[in-house]
């Protein structure tokens, strides 16, 4: 069937400006043959920047790129050897479905018979289970459709690389979550490397081999999701990834009789023996960081607690989530389903270890990781 | 009680008698001209003065002149009479004379001017056939104005430097020479033409060929009927002679077919062609603008194709005619009658600069004065040779009618006959 | 059920304003025309009723036929040739550098200055004693021809003349219809590819067919009725060359004064607009492949 090998790609010291905005900042980044790579980040960020010169639409204004063994920079978008997705599928309206997957093969200097393309447009077809669409319009299928039609048009050509902006973003939640899931495992039978935009943490954590992580123009990490999930290198890291935003507490770390403690607005938390290490932090800002799901109710031997009264209360299906006021800050913790919080309620939190994260108040950049020092 | 009532008799009375005048006032006498007394040209500056003198002679009536384009205001004045906005006073020239006469929506001007003439004035008249001219079934639709011909301009230096005499241009073949000779090439491209044609079929009027046709007709294009006499002897003669200028002289531009009666002042105006007709209207303005030294410019009598007499000066002019729905026709008329008559028509002479059209007028001693020379060498030719041909057949189209026939001759190879026909056809099918 | 009384009207009131205007200006017209066209009208004062004479006399006459075919001949040359450097243009000024939105201002100066002067400026361009046109000529040492004064250059002429004006109105049609053309259908195309040439046809050309059918027909029914360009440019000649049935019934309605004969070859000219556009229509649907437009 389909068979297909990826090729690698590098991108050295890569740089785009627009007038005075910094579009894209000196990106260094290798992609592995056959691996799923998504560009996350915020909109703006300079995602699409990095796809559109790596399909050869825009040039670069400094560096250069390898596909394969081969330097790109300065080669035309069909001798690359890649397939695009646009956000919008940017399907041929004018033409019909068959017509619109027979394009690429058409091309010049291709020279397939047209006996050839039927059986390639067809074969790719029913590998997407579009088969029975081929002579109807763009217009007169369903967005699901048209995004397969989108991803077939990319196929037939048996690139070495795809690169999909924003391919799912047009489509319902439920329908998303199917392509996500076919998308995987088109790519497991494929084998061919993925550039994957999206601004959405969840799909880049669920479809990604790695994810490469991008705020103003500049990519702030690049990992496997758990890497970045567990050990983000700055608080933009950490806050983006996760469903949830983390808890802030700007504060310092004070070394007292009675241990470490880090002192936050109107609260004061004692931190327990294991995280002892941390007066190393003692003379500067700091922020301390933890998700939602490592603030507890309940008490813990040796973790970090606090007294705080309930403020609000979301149920989340497989969860709840609660606000709580502690000294001067509000914290956000999950509970299990089926336990009973009422507004009002003191209660007791427990800090998990292993959930606390620290950084610099100035550069962002994360101090702890996951309760242990960065490295 | 009785001298109360008395006493409002002779309130009323004094109030009637001092507003009367006022009435009298109100009377506005609306004139559709192509001047406009607020400019400065000569003939501008004549109408303000003779609007002026009336004015002051009749304070009862106010004269309101509305400036219109020049070529198509007959056609105005006609079309005003079907939404019934027609001023008063219609200037109307004479090329669009068939229009005011076809159309019928002129007053009869004779109980209301032309007959109160007295004896004297009839004789004193310098064209008299222009009155009879605008008469229609025994209507007097018009007066003129002031009266215009198409003459043939020359420079007198051009003359003077190949040495040729003026006077001794009887015949074309003797203008087709003199042309030859004033004519000046450089290598292939010439730079001055011997004479300057308008041959276009644009709105036009009459070419050299047309003049031809007339001279040997003893004055006429038109049969009964306005039926166009075109297809004969003299009209292949007169075809052939035009076209010959072009084609075998080679001392008028191929171009000729593509130019109007404009184009070609213009071009005499620059010096790029040597002889050239115009209205005599043109001749001050010619002289001013003229980029050779203008005080050159003379005006020669028409040759013709035998050279006994010479060709005729084809008449036409501007004349005033009342509107039939006007509802003030004697204040209009006593206008008419003084725009144009002896009074009107000193002042149309000076400053206006035209021919006064009462032999009276020029024997005044103030025009004893050499600047009047070119007015009564034109008004001398108009004596030899008017003709008016008949105002209700539409002679420009006819003029076009011949342009296109010898377009026809020299661009289509077409037998000058067989095109002469055509162009008979053409005619008679409009009328 | 109000509703449903209610809607039909409510449209009606809606359609209302544009139907007034069309009746005015195009119906009224139109009747106006029909009915003069039937009656004898000299020197613009309505005669009898005459039938079809007028017809009978206008189809009949020697130059009717001389005029269809200049005609004809005019606008599907004009056509052609006004679309093909429209297009042309299009293409090229569809980027926006600065260069680029200077050309467009000067491409769009000839259609803005009023047609009657454009075509005196023509005249005089083309005219051998002032022209430029003679003078670039001897410059490359032709000897020059008379345009104006030669049938066939003066209809040259006339075409240029329409070219001159009416390129820019195409290119302006022309290139709204390109930019209606989402870019990223572009960009796919040339990673799946596509050459320039293979982009032209197979997806510009395509999506560009509403807006190129608008412009054909725009620019038909501009040359079949211009009235401009060979009354102030050739003045119909020389020889008749250049007399195109529009100049024809200005002539015969103002200078021969007979609006009767005018208005049944305005009619005439009318029905030849009807199918002219109808066979362009025609030619357009033939060449559609299996899309709609
Ligand atoms: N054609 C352009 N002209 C000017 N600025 C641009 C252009 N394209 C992108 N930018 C800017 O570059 C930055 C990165 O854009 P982009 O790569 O499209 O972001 P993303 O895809 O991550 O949302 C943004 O600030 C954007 O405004
Ligand atoms: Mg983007």
């Amino acid at each position: 069937m389909i068979e297909g090998s990826g090729a690698s790609i590098e991108f050295r010291g890569i740089g785009k400006r627009y007038g005075e905005t910094v579009a894209l900042a000196d990106l260094d980044l290798t992609i592995q043959p056959g691996e799923f790579v998504s560009l996350l980040g915020p909109s703006g960020s300079g995602k699409t920047t990095t796809l559109n010169i790596l399909a050869g639409l825009i040039s670069a204004d400094s560096g250069s790129i390898m596909i394969g063994d081969t330097d790109v920079t300065y080669l035309s978008p069909d001798r690359r050897g890649i397939a695009m997705v646009f956000q919008n599928y940017a399907l041929y309206p004018h033409m019909t479905i068959a017509e619109n997957l027979a394009f690429p093969l058409q091309a010049r200097g291709r020279n397939l018979s047209r006996l050839a393309i039927k059986a390639k447009v067809q074969d790719v077809a029913d590998t997407l289970g579009i088969g029975h669409l081929l002579a109807r319009y763009p217009k007169e299928i369903s967005g699901g459709q048209q995004q397969r039609v989108a991803l077939g048009r990319a196929m037939v050509r048996d690139p070495k690389v795809f690169l999909l902006d924003e391919p799912l973003s047009n489509l319902d939640a439920r329908l998303r979550l199917k392509m996500r899931r076919d998308l995987k495992a088109l790519h497991q039978r494929l084998r061919s490397t993925i550039v994957y935009v999206t601004h959405d943490q969840s799909e880049a954590m669920s479809l990604s081999d790695r994810i490469a992580i991008y705020q103003g123009g500049r990519l702030q990490q690049c990992g496997t999701p758990a890497d970045i999930y567990r050990r983000p290198a700055n608080a933009f890291v950490a806050n983006f990834m996760g469903e949830r935003e983390m808890n802030n507490l700007p504060g310092t770390v004070v070394q007292t009789g009675g241990g470490v403690v880090f002192k936050a607005e109107g609260l004061d938390l004692t931190l327990p023996s294991t995280l002892s290490g941390w007066a190393r932090f003692h003379d500067r800002a700091v922020t301390l960081g933890i998700r939602p799901q490592g603030v507890q109710i309940g008490q813990r031997a040796d973790a970090t607690q606090c007294e705080a009264v309930l403020r609000l209360v979301e149920h989340a299906g497989t969860e709840q989530f609660f606000y709580a006021q502690a000294g001067g800050v509000e914290l956000s913790g999950a509970a299990a389903p089926d336990t009973p919080l009422a507004i009002g309620d003191r209660v007791s939190l427990t800090l998990l270890s292993r959930e606390l994260y620290l950084f610099d108040t100035a550069s962002g950049a994360a101090l702890v990781q996951g309760g242990d020092l960065a490295a | 009680m009785r001298t109360k009532s008395k006493l409002r008799l002779a309130v009323l009375a004094m109030a009637g008698a001092l507003l009367a005048p006022v009435a009298a006032l109100a009377q506005t006498v609306t004139m559709w001209t192509f001047l406009n007394p607020a400019s400065e040209t000569p003939r501008d500056r004549a109408l303000k003065q003779i609007i002026d003198k009336f004015e002051t002679a009749n304070p009862g009536i106010k004269i309101k002149v509305e400036s219109q384009v020049w070529f198509t205001l007959a056609e105005k004045f006609v079309m005003a009479h079907r939404s019934r906005s027609a001023p008063d006073i219609g200037w109307v020239n004479g090329e669009n004379m068939g229009l005011l006469v076809n159309s019928g929506v002129a007053e009869d001007l004779g109980p209301l001017i032309t007959s109160k003439w007295t004896p004297a004035l009839r004789q004193d008249l310098v064209l008299p056939q222009a009155y009879e001219w605008v008469k229609t079934g025994g209507k007097q639709v018009a007066v003129p104005i002031m009266a215009l011909s198409i003459v043939l301009f020359y420079r007198k230096d051009l003359m003077r430097e190949v040495g040729i005499d003026p006077a001794g241009i009887k015949t074309w073949d003797d203008l087709a020479a003199a042309a030859a000779k004033m004519q000046r090439s450089n290598g292939p491209n010439v730079e001055r033409w011997g004479v300057g044609m308008h041959l276009s079929t644009d709105k036009t009027t009459m070419s050299f060929g047309a003049n031809a046709l007339a001279a040997a007709q003893g004055g006429k294009l038109f049969g009964d009927k306005c039926s166009a006499l075109l297809a004969n002897e003299n009209g292949v003669r007169a075809l052939n002679m035009q076209a010959d200028l072009i084609r075998k002289h080679k001392v008028a531009s191929q171009e000729s077919f593509a130019y109007t009666l404009d184009d070609v002042i213009e071009q005499f105006i620059a010096g790029k062609v040597a002889l050239a007709s115009s209205g005599n209207g043109r001749f001050g303005n010619v002289m001013e603008k003229a980029t050779w030294n203008g005080k050159e410019l003379g005006m020669l009598p028409w040759p013709s194709l035998d050279g006994k007499k010479p060709g005729p000066q084809i008449m036409s002019g501007w004349f005033a005619s009342i509107s039939k729905d006007s509802k003030q026709k004697e204040a209009a008329a006593k206008f008419v009658a003084y725009m144009t008559g002896p009074d009107g028509m000193e002042i149309w002479a000076e400053p206006g600069g035209q021919v006064p059209l009462f032999k009276s007028v020029f024997d005044k001693p103030v025009f004893k004065d050499a600047k009047y020379d070119p007015l009564r060498q034109l008004s001398q030719m108009w004596a030899d040779a008017e003709v008016w041909l008949p105002a209700e057949c539409n002679a420009a189209r006819t003029f076009v009618d011949l342009n296109t026939a010898t377009q026809r001759v020299v661009l289509g190879n077409v037998d000058p006959m067989a095109a002469l026909r055509e162009a008979e056809a053409a005619s008679a099918g409009r009328q | 059920m109000m509703d449903g009384q209610r809607t039909p009207f409510q449209a009606y009131r809606y359609l209302l304003p544009a139907l007034v205007l069309e009746a005015g200006f195009v119906f009224a017209p139109l009747a106006l025309s029909l009915f003069y066209s039937v009656h004898r009208v000299r020197y613009y004062q309505l005669g009898d009723f005459n039938g079809v004479q007028n017809y009978l006399d206008v189809l009949s006459h020697r130059l009717f036929l001389n005029s269809f075919l200049v005609t004809c001949s005019f606008s599907l040359m004009a056509l052609a040739l006004t679309f093909a450097v429209g297009f042309g243009l299009a293409l090229f000024l569809n980027r926006d550098t600065s260069g680029s939105i200077l050309l467009r201002t000067i491409v769009l100066l000839p259609y803005v200055i009023a047609m009657l002067v454009g075509s005196m400026l023509l005249k005089w361009i083309f005219s051998t004693d002032a022209g430029l046109v003679p003078l670039a000529a001897a410059w490359f040492n032709i000897t020059s021809p008379t345009i104006l004064a030669d049938p066939d250059y003066a209809m040259a002429a006339m075409v240029a003349n329409g070219i001159w004006r009416d390129s820019a109105f195409a290119m302006v049609m022309l290139l709204a219809g390109l930019r209606s053309i989402p870019p990223n259908l572009i960009l796919a195309a040339r990673i799946d590819g596509a050459g320039s040439f293979m982009i032209f046809r197979r997806i510009m050309l395509p999506l560009l067919r509403p807006a190129i059918l608008i412009t054909l027909i725009r620019l038909l029914l501009h040359f079949a009725n211009v009235l401009t360009f060979p009354l102030i440019l050739t003045g119909g000649g020389p020889n008749n060359a250049t007399e195109t049935l529009a100049l024809r019934i200005f002539r015969i309605g103002f200078e021969d004064f007979d609006l009767g004969k005018a208005n049944a070859m305005a009619i005439v000219l009318c029905l030849f607009n009807i199918v002219a556009v109808i066979l362009l229509l025609a030619v357009f649907r033939k060449t559609r492949g299996g899309q709609s437009l």
